[in-house]
């Protein structure tokens, strides 16, 4: 390894992966530093007998609960919504329903269109085409004609069967003159084709089945000359002057070592890049590098979810197929002058669970072994998940009481439910009862505010060609150091009403192509 | 430490007495508690610091409760009065009751008898329907009906 290398890239999951794997293809080279493990096939649950307890357990979504040696505490005391992630080689992406829509042309520019919030400096066509080339390496199946988005050409692979539980909910959406349309989806409907199995609860799956960056980009990548390194964690970026990086310190085997870089590239979700940019404060950066404007860590936006669950009759086995990406609708995702709220929401037909899921969201007590037989494999549910808009009052910090394996800070996380986001999931739930009903269902539990699905982290150091209101320029480059960029859902400036993971590598590779052309 | 020293035998009743609570006997398998798999609950959730600790507090603020107080211990109490202090701390103690409700229900769920009660194993997973599932492309016919509304900007 050179003393100085072109790129660091911290953290190596959807985001860190995409834009590692571009700067390889380009010649650069890349050092990408994880503070999580190179996971091997038999890590994963589905060779355990119990995957369920793995779910609730090793596997869980929740850093708190699962608190490998790797993750981070993150204090929710603040906070209705607990924030989710994996960290290792292939970060979330190795667990996650790999439901995978795209931003609207519309969610780049809500200012311009309900005057409200701010617009994105760029556009939904600057990111067009590294969409389009994010699908060909994650394999997105999916079909093309969808009316509530813009044209676009074929996915790689044909859509996933919706199943028999699917067709009688489009039917449903048919009836009621809605629309709904296949998802698309990382999840390889070649393989699933004359295969048909159980997807697994909690996004646990057969990894031959999904797609994730450990497997794609990061492997291509690594065929390019990019290194990893693993089980290594980032405590502190180093400044060579006010203006300029010159690597980074971090922690392995206990021990603290320095990587120089040209260019410093953060793509650890939007906790963990505005958390290393804290730590990282300076005598002349004394709240965080990149935080001359104050709004570091700040605007924080989650999706809040309600989920609704429905009960159809019959005794069916809707155990087959993805868990939660199956079909969606868009029917009400842009802003209606005729309601009291902005901006709108996807819903998002969910399948159902194995038994411990299915059973520990069901009431327990004298009605339980009912409820139970009433509702396993019988099930059909929905997530509503709203456009939530950018607050400066909803933000994370450094927490000190709590310390990491390697004794640097936690995160403290801060964030109300705005009364606009609580406004679009009270209606998306009389939506989403009229869907059921119209399909048969009877609803069988509604929840209004998932506690436990903080999957999407996004908007903590956003973009902008304000360096008074925004972190980073159009090009993802701190305003106020010159080599240092960010490349992950930190960057949004809204955050729209689909998972992210899409616009997120669609992100880091716009960010690598423009550092490549020099526009940056 | 041991699995047996996390929990005194006091302990073990009342968390005994929960899962029978939480899932009651059917007409062919006994209640959670009674089917012994508290032992089973231990060995698979309790080498976690996090899942000890849920039922740790649990348990403090039971034995707090003013009526287990009053009532000398919480076996005293009528079972609505158990369901009702469960009901509360489910409620006031939410993170901490869900790791005990994942814990006792998936313990449950995973024991051969009741798997094989409900017609699943564990081997589900690796499993497929017998015929194949393919797209069906006249699904679309409708909605491909309705006009593009995506908004141009």
């Amino acid at each position: 390894m050179k003393k100085i290398v072109d790129y660091i890239v911290i953290g190596a999951g959807a985001s860190g992966s995409a834009f590692a794997w571009k700067m390889s293809k380009y010649g650069a080279e890349v050092v990408c530093i994880e503070q999580g493990e190179y996971l091997k096939n038999n890590q994963y649950p589905k060779n355990k007998k119990d995957i369920e307890i793995s779910a609730l357990k090793d596997w869980n979504w929740n850093p708190n609960v699962r608190r490998n040696e790797f993750d981070y505490p993150i204090d929710n005391s603040n906070s209705p919504i607990h924030p989710l992630m994996y960290n290792s080689v292939g970060g979330s992406t190795l667990h996650y329903t790999a439901h995978t829509p795209r931003f609207h042309p519309s969610d780049f520019k809500v200012k311009t269109m309900d005057n409200i919030s701010s617009d994105w400096p760029i556009s939904y066509y600057d990111l067009e085409k590294f969409y389009a080339e994010n699908d060909e390496i994650m394999r997105c199946s999916g079909i093309s004609g969808d009316p509530a988005n813009p044209p676009r050409p074929e996915r790689p692979l044909g859509p996933v069967p919706l199943g028999k539980d699917g067709e009688i909910i489009a039917s449903a959406f048919d009836k009621l003159h809605w629309h709904w349309w296949p998802s698309d989806s990382y999840v390889n409907s070649e393989k699933f084709k004359n295969n048909w199995k159980f997807y697994g609860s909690h996004a646990l799956m057969d990894r031959n089945y999904i797609s994730s960056t450990d497997q794609n980009y990061l492997k291509q990548a690594v065929r390019l000359g990019a290194k990893i390194i693993t089980n290594s964690r980032v405590s502190k970026i180093i400044l060579e002057n006010n203006y300029k990086a010159k690597g980074v310190l971090y922690i392995k085997d206990g021990r603290e070592h320095l990587i120089e870089g040209k260019n410093i590239v953060l793509a650890s979700n939007a906790i963990g890049t505005p958390r290393i940019l804290f730590m990282s404060a300076t005598k002349n950066h004394e709240n965080g590098i990149g935080n001359s404007s104050g709004i570091l860590g700040k605007n924080l936006m989650f999706h809040p979810y309600s989920f609704i669950r429905g009960v159809l009759p019959g005794d069916n086995k809707f155990f087959y197929g993805p868990n939660a990406n199956i079909l969606m609708s868009q029917q009400f995702y842009e802003t209606d002058q005729n309601k009291d709220f902005y901006r709108g929401f996807t819903l998002q037909m969910v399948r159902n669970n194995g038994p411990a899921f299915t059973a520990i969201e069901l009431d327990w007590g004298d009605n339980h072994h009912n409820e139970f037989k009433r509702s396993f494999g019988n099930t059909v549910g929905f997530s509503i998940i709203a456009e939530d808009l950018p607050e400066e009052s909803n933000y994370i910090s450094l927490d000190y009481k709590n310390l990491d394996s390697n004794g640097l800070p936690g995160i403290s996380v801060n964030y109300n439910l705005s009364p606009n986001s609580r406004k679009i999931l009270d209606f998306a739930m009389r939506k989403t009862r009229e869907v059921l009903i119209q399909a048969g269902a009877e609803i069988l539990y509604e929840t209004p505010l998932m506690r436990y699905a903080g999957w999407h982290l996004m908007g903590t150091a956003r973009m902008g060609d304000d360096s008074q209101n925004s972190v980073t320029n159009r090009f993802g480059r701190l305003h106020d150091v010159e080599n240092i960029y960010i490349v992950d859902g930190s960057l949004f400036v809204t955050s729209a009403s689909v998972n992210p993971t899409p616009t997120i590598q669609a992100l880091a590779l716009y960010v690598a192509e423009n550092l490549i052309e020099g526009a940056s | 430490m041991s699995f047996k020293e996390i929990f005194n035998n006091y302990d073990k009743r009342i968390i005994k007495e929960i899962m029978n609570i939480m899932i009651p006997k059917n007409e062919e398998i006994a209640a959670a508690g009674d089917k012994g798999l508290y032992i089973e609950m231990e060995r698979k959730f309790f080498d976690s610091e996090v899942h000890v600790n849920s039922f740790r507090r649990i348990l403090n603020a039971i034995n707090l409760n003013i009526d287990v107080r009053l009532s000398g211990s919480f076996f005293s109490l009528a079972k609505v009065n158990k369901i009702e202090i469960l009901k509360y701390l489910e409620k006031n103690m939410y993170d901490e009751f869900q790791i005990l409700k994942e814990s006792i229900f998936g313990t449950y769920y995973s024991d051969d008898e009741v798997l094989k009660k409900i017609g699943w194993d564990n081997d589900f997973i690796n499993k497929t329907e017998a015929k194949e599932n393919v797209w069906n492309p006249k699904i679309l016919e409708k909605v491909k009906k309705i006009e593009p509304f995506w908004k141009k900007i």
